[in-house]
């Protein structure tokens, strides 16, 4: 629709500005270009002209509409109802009076690092000759935040705390630079003097690492590590790896320390920043040549807990082209701190992994399943129902059987008895994997002899019920041996032992 | 904390925040959060306006926070200081390399919708669709023109602290608030009739 024909009449836009936004008053509206429009006679085109009115009732109905939705986003914001409101104030917070971006000119190579005086004192010099008659003139409402002389001395090069802080001399008689100046003393001072008031990425990156500090401290720490992200690249380039091999060293050991791991997480997750920064580490990484470092590592462990799609994406082209990639993901995985998402991300790092040559199925899922969360067991159980692939369904099957709950027996029990013989093997041989005490239970359903799946499932786990069938089948020591310790792809044939040779017994 | 998105502002309160502001220009920090938190829900409506993915939004809030907190020393309070405010985030959220606006729209042809509402769940769904379209119109003006009519129809400013926050005056915010309004309710059509 042409937006000319919203509005059929030439006097809408004043009757707008004058009845819905009330802005115009009669005195002013030859200066705001609405001379013509004389408020008397607007008053009385409007009770005239039926366009006019419709228009007025539409963008009446427009605005209430719009603060309606805006009412309803915020009610629907994700972190900002009830109590969750406050936390995300207070992290805002913690970001904001976190300590200003700390030194650390770590460039690796010393010709870089040469170049900051020369670059610092130029953008000191320029911003001081072009603010400072622009902040004397008396037109000026407020400092514009993006032109202030604050930014620019918050850009120049930080100061290495305890050591005072002196804004360049251009900007030294300003009022705002007298604030920074003075406020920076004020942090060095404080800085110096009190233990919890962190002073460099180092410093910071240990607090966060630092079992004994209370966790907000840690939090606050790994604020001012993303701050100093976005700081100066010197800053950032040692914040980043410090940030996240502090967050990589945390574990889910007890409730406290897991709850901290997913806050630091979260604050992870939320920040622009640190994902660009890491979806470009995770590309480095995957065209590196070289053996992994720490901080590689870090970036591994890090980034598959975060549950980004983008992130699991560039994780997969890793394993594309470093299979062995997928031992650490998987053990980062362990950890359960990501919100969901990991159990795919395990499956399709396999696919990647079995797409570069012959693998042993029922190995990788030990490999890379066992001791993951008990969450990763419904994901497994809804992607088994919803895939299509045969060979996924199959690594579904097998990953199922890594899991220590008896919740999956009743999934593996139902693809046990499938027209897939395929699934049907899988199943039973990732039943036959299954703590004993998850098998159990199923003894009794073995009894019909038509059950010779299960009874083979249960006879290779080994379970003392199943001795009398064994038993029965009179099996040589290599066929007994090949019953436990058999390969997924021989399962069939021992199946097939329980189907006809007890047959024939009878 | 109330989720009102315009707090209206008594003079106990202006007076009050002019007394936060006096302490936090003296360099005292504690008065930074009470001086800002009862604008956080406006930022945060303001943010999500240009962001559709709420962790971006959240994150411009934070980057508005860090720039006032930075440069609070410069604002001299000739202005209102949620105008201020409303203008750091204006032009963090013009850097479009920092801040994404997130995935694109989805269509509103793709969206399962019943074949058979109740009266309520009927209504529901009008005023759901009528957001929908509203959104979707609202993405497709200028980032000036979105934020004026955001500030004008949510926010309540008037023309010239549209133009302070724009960095216009208040004749052009005047256009931008017409020119929005008329692009939405041409995109809308039918929708706003009662």
């Amino acid at each position: 629709m042409n937006p000319r024909a919203a509005f059929p009449c030439p006097r809408t836009d004043a009757v707008l500005a004058i009845h819905l936004d009330g802005d115009l008053v009669q005195d002013d509206g030859e200066a705001l270009g609405y001379g013509f429009a004389c408020g008397e006679s607007l008053h009385e085109h409007v009770l005239e002209c039926g366009d006019c009115q419709a228009t007025l009732r539409r963008a009446r109905r427009l605005d209430a509409a719009l603060a309606q939705g805006a009412g309803a986003t915020l009610a629907n914001h994700p972190a900002a109802t009830g109590a969750d409101w406050g936390t995300l104030a207070q992290r805002w917070f913690a970001a904001v009076q976190a300590p200003p971006p700390p030194p650390a000119p770590l460039a690796a190579d010393p010709a870089k690092a040469r170049r900051w005086p020369w670059w610092l004192a130029a953008a000191a010099t320029v911003t001081a000759v072009l603010t400072v008659p622009w902040l004397s003139s008396p037109k000026r409402l407020d400092a514009e935040p993006g032109t202030a002389p604050l930014v620019v001395a918050s850009a120049s090069p930080p100061p290495a705390a305890p050591a005072p802080v002196e804004p360049p001399p251009g900007l030294a008689q300003l009022p705002a630079s007298r604030f920074t100046a003075k406020h920076l003393r004020e942090l060095a001072a404080r800085n110096a003097s009190a233990a919890q008031a962190p002073a460099s990425p180092q410093t910071l990156a240990h607090i966060v690492a630092d079992d004994g500090r209370a966790p907000p401290d840690r939090l606050a720490a790994a604020a001012g590590l993303l701050h100093a992200l976005r700081a100066s690249q010197a800053a950032a380039s040692f914040a980043f790896p410090a940030l996240l091999d502090s967050v990589a060293s945390l574990d889910d050991r007890s409730g406290a320390s897991a709850q901290l791991h997913g806050r630091l997480l979260d604050l992870l997750r939320r920040d622009a920043v640190m994902q660009t920064a890491l979806a470009e580490a995770l590309t480095a990484l995957e065209a590196r040549r070289t053996p992994m470092s720490r901080a590689d590592l870090a970036v591994l462990t890090v980034a598959p807990r975060l549950g980004a799609d983008s992130l699991d994406q560039r994780l997969r082209r890793i394993v594309r082209r470093h299979p062995d990639a997928i031992d650490t993901i998987a053990a980062a995985l362990r950890c359960d701190v990501r919100p969901h998402g990991g159990a795919r991300l395990l499956l399709d790092l396999w696919s990647e992994v079995a797409r570069r040559g012959p693998l042993d199925d029922a190995t990788a899922a030990a490999r890379w399943f066992a001791h993951q969360p008990a969450g990763m067991v419904p994901e497994l159980a809804a992607e088994l129902a919803t895939t299509r692939a045969a060979d996924r369904r199959l690594r579904c099957l097998l990953a199922l059987g890594q899991a220590t709950e008896a919740t999956v027996v009743p999934t593996l029990l139902a693809r046990l008895r499938s027209s897939r013989h395929d699934d049907a093997h899988a199943a039973a041989f990732a039943l036959s994997n299954l703590p004993r005490s998850c098998l159990t239970p199923l003894v009794a359903e073995a009894g019909s002899e038509s059950q010779f799946l299960l009874r083979a499932a249960l006879a290779r786990a080994d379970l003392p019920a199943a001795k009398p069938w064994i038993d029965a089948l009179a099996l040589s020591p290599v066929e007994r041996q090949r019953l436990h310790h058999g390969p997924l792809a021989e399962f069939p044939e021992v199946a097939g032992w329980f189907r006809e040779r007890a047959a024939n017994g009878d | 904390m109330d989720l009102r998105v315009s707090e209206p502002k008594g003079p106990d309160a202006a007076a009050a925040e002019l007394h936060l502001l006096a302490r936090c220009r003296a360099g005292d920090e504690a008065a930074f959060q009470p001086l800002l938190r009862p604008h956080l829900p406006a930022l945060l409506s303001l943010a999500r306006r240009h962001c559709r993915d709420p962790h971006w939004a959240e994150d411009l809030v934070q980057e508005t926070l860090v720039r006032a907190f930075r440069n609070l020393a410069s604002f001299r309070g000739e202005a209102a200081l949620r105008t201020w405010l409303f203008r750091i985030l204006v032009r963090l959220a013009s850097e479009p390399q920092r801040w994404r606006r997130g995935g694109p729209l989805e269509s509103l042809g793709e969206r399962d919708v019943p074949d058979h509402l109740e009266l309520r769940a009927e209504h529901d769904a009008i005023a759901r669709e009528l957001q929908d379209r509203l959104d979707e119109a609202m993405e497709r003006l200028t980032l000036r023109q979105r934020t004026a009519l955001h500030l004008r129809a949510v926010e309540g400013l008037d023309y010239a602290a549209i133009g302070e926050v724009l960095a216009c005056t208040a004749v052009a915010a005047r256009m931008h608030v017409l020119e929005a309004r008329r692009k939405v309710m041409a995109r809308l059509g039918g929708h706003l009739e009662p």
